[in-house]
């Protein structure tokens, strides 16, 4: 595996990581050749506060590998554990951003957040605490103002915010995203991609994204796992994302070295 | 509307003259059209009742055939006389049309009351929906007055006989409709509830069940309708008060014009009983 730049803090290699992959799996039975792969990873660890970007080819199984770690679908092989503990079904931990907003339209913004809030069973809040607390998660994102808008009044870029906010307000040890930007258009797609910046700065959080664009991965990522073209796609490179932060786009435009990774993935990408 | 689509909250307070005055435009346009419609019907009646004057009246039946005027006599004597209670047998045309109402409203009922719940059962669970449905792809085509006879035979009783036929007549549309809603449901929506750690209560009742109103509406209305279309038939024979035993005791008196009074009474109380389940249509979410 060339380009293993791991930039790891001291503290950060010191304490267990917060979830690692062990070799995950998944495939189907041929009749004749027996057990097929089709999708799967090495061992990847991943530590407390790392924003980690899956990026690859259309079609490679990266939304399936987030799928097996949300706990959404059954790896055949190997394991993935959350802070040591085996993931085998969905759980509150593992707050999820799917591609397409998943409202529930028949509630308003601040409803689809406190229906996250309310179902958890561990803490039992009142009706005030709820709104109060999921009005904050909103304004997060910078949708106080629209908080009491079904799903339908909401443009696309509103209705994914109103799907992170929901997703943070779980408070997971974990944030998965799924495309979350991929079906917008590209003004607002941008436009998103700063304000997931400026959150992942301000709240420090454990983020696995989903993406197959070169410039998100970058703008926002710590390390970028390469999956490379199926059939068998398996993560081909582990890069370190060297900038600091905070990350401004105009600095990283200018930086030489932004350009050389970008054409690296861009050329691994396309199998050059 | 304009949503604001950036960051900044912009609430469109301005909202500018252009887009009120196209709105205003499409007003006008839109109450033109009702005269016009209006008229349109208007004209369509008069040509109606005029050719159906021409085709009835002086002809040579005994007055078998209703003429527009006798009908009209017909209706004022059967509205002057509607709340009429002269003993069993002869009692207006309301308290008919209250009993089927009743029977219809009843068996509806029962059928909503076991047609949600299985449907829900039969949508998730693909295992038992495999297994019943061979029952349910025979029983379905058959039309619920088949059924009759076996209730009088089983239930004894002509009254409870009419409710289960109804029943019959209503269980299917909404079981089939709510069993293609919960398929329906976005499944990122159980993948949420999933991802949310729900009870299975909160992912029926909260998820499941909301998801799949429109779908049941749908069910529930079809099912009102078949009802009603079956009612009349149905109290035919087996008799006692209601809609269908009143047009058959007209008819078993040659009395035409009466007849084609409960069949507008039928037509105008089917219109209000859809409408008004309709409007349960309010309740269902926007998508």
């Amino acid at each position: 595996m060339p380009d293993m730049m791991t930039a790891l803090s001291p503290t950060q290699l010191e304490r267990e990581p917060v979830m690692k992959i062990e070799g995950i799996t998944k495939g189907f039975n041929d009749r004749k050749k027996g057990f097929q792969p089709v999708v799967g990873t090495t061992d990847v660890d991943i530590h407390e506060g790392e924003f980690i970007t899956i990026i690859g080819p259309s079609g490679c199984g990266k939304s399936t590998i987030l799928k097996m770690i949300a706990g959404l679908e059954s790896a055949d092989e190997g394991t993935i554990r959350l802070a040591g503990r085996p993931i085998d079904a969905p759980s509150r931990e593992l707050g999820i951003v799917f591609q397409q907003h998943v409202l529930l339209p028949w509630m308003s913004a601040r409803q689809n957040v406190i229906f996250a809030l309310e179902t958890d069973p561990r803490t039992k809040r009142s009706k005030q605490e709820l709104a109060s607390l999921a009005d904050e998660y909103l304004d997060l994102v910078n949708l106080s103002h629209a908080a009491d808008r079904r799903p339908h009044q909401l443009s696309g870029g509103m209705q994914q915010r109103v799907g992170i906010a929901r997703a943070f307000a779980l408070e997971p040890q974990v944030m998965l995203l799924d495309e979350p930007l991929g079906a917008l258009d590209a003004l607002t797609r941008h436009e998103l991609q700063l304000q997931l910046l400026d959150l992942c700065e301000k709240q420090k959080r454990t983020f696995i994204m989903v993406t197959h664009d070169v410039d998100e991965a970058l703008l926002l990522s710590d390390r970028i796992l390469v999956m490379g073209a199926g059939p068998s796609a398996r993560i081909v490179h582990d890069i370190s994302v060297p900038f600091s932060r905070p990350r401004e786009v105009e600095n990283l435009d200018q930086d030489p070295a932004y350009h050389e990774l970008r054409h690296f993935l861009l050329n691994s990408l396309t199998g050059h | 509307m304009s949503l604001p689509t950036s960051t900044a909250p912009t609430p469109p307070k301005d909202s500018t003259t252009a887009p009120e005055a196209l709105r205003h435009r499409s007003r006008l346009q839109r109450s033109r059209n009702r005269v016009r419609t209006t008229a349109l019907f208007l004209l369509f009646f008069i040509g109606f009742v005029s050719v159906w004057h021409i085709t009835t009246a002086g002809l040579d039946d005994g007055g078998l055939a209703p003429t527009p005027a006798a009908t009209w006599d017909r209706l004022t004597e059967m509205l002057t006389d509607a709340f009429m209670l002269d003993g069993p047998n002869n009692v207006g045309i309301f308290y008919h049309l209250v009993a089927s109402l009743q029977r219809v409203l009843l068996g509806f009922g029962l059928a909503a009351l076991v047609a949600v719940p299985l449907g829900l059962l039969l949508g998730t669970s693909r295992v038992i929906n495999d297994g019943l449905d061979p029952f349910i792809q025979v029983l379905r085509p058959v039309s619920p007055l088949a059924w009759l006879p076996l209730g009088l035979a089983l239930l004894r009783d002509s009254q409870m006989t009419a409710i289960f036929v109804i029943f019959m007549a209503a269980i299917w549309p909404i079981l089939i409709s709510t069993i293609d809603g919960v398929r329906r449901v976005n499944p990122l929506f159980l993948d949420l509830a999933k991802s949310l750690e729900t009870d299975t209560k909160t992912r029926i009742f909260k998820v499941l069940l909301p998801a799949t109103l429109p779908a049941i509406v749908i069910g529930l209305r079809t099912a009102l309708s078949t009802a009603w279309l079956v009612i009349v038939a149905a109290e035919m024979i087996v008799g006692g008060r209601g809609m269908g035993h009143f047009v058959w005791n007209e008819w078993n008196a040659l009395n035409t014009p009466s007849i084609v009074v409960a069949i507008v009474i039928i037509g105008g109380v089917g219109f209000v009983l859809d409408r008004s389940i309709a409007q349960l249509q309010r309740l269902v979410p926007k998508a």
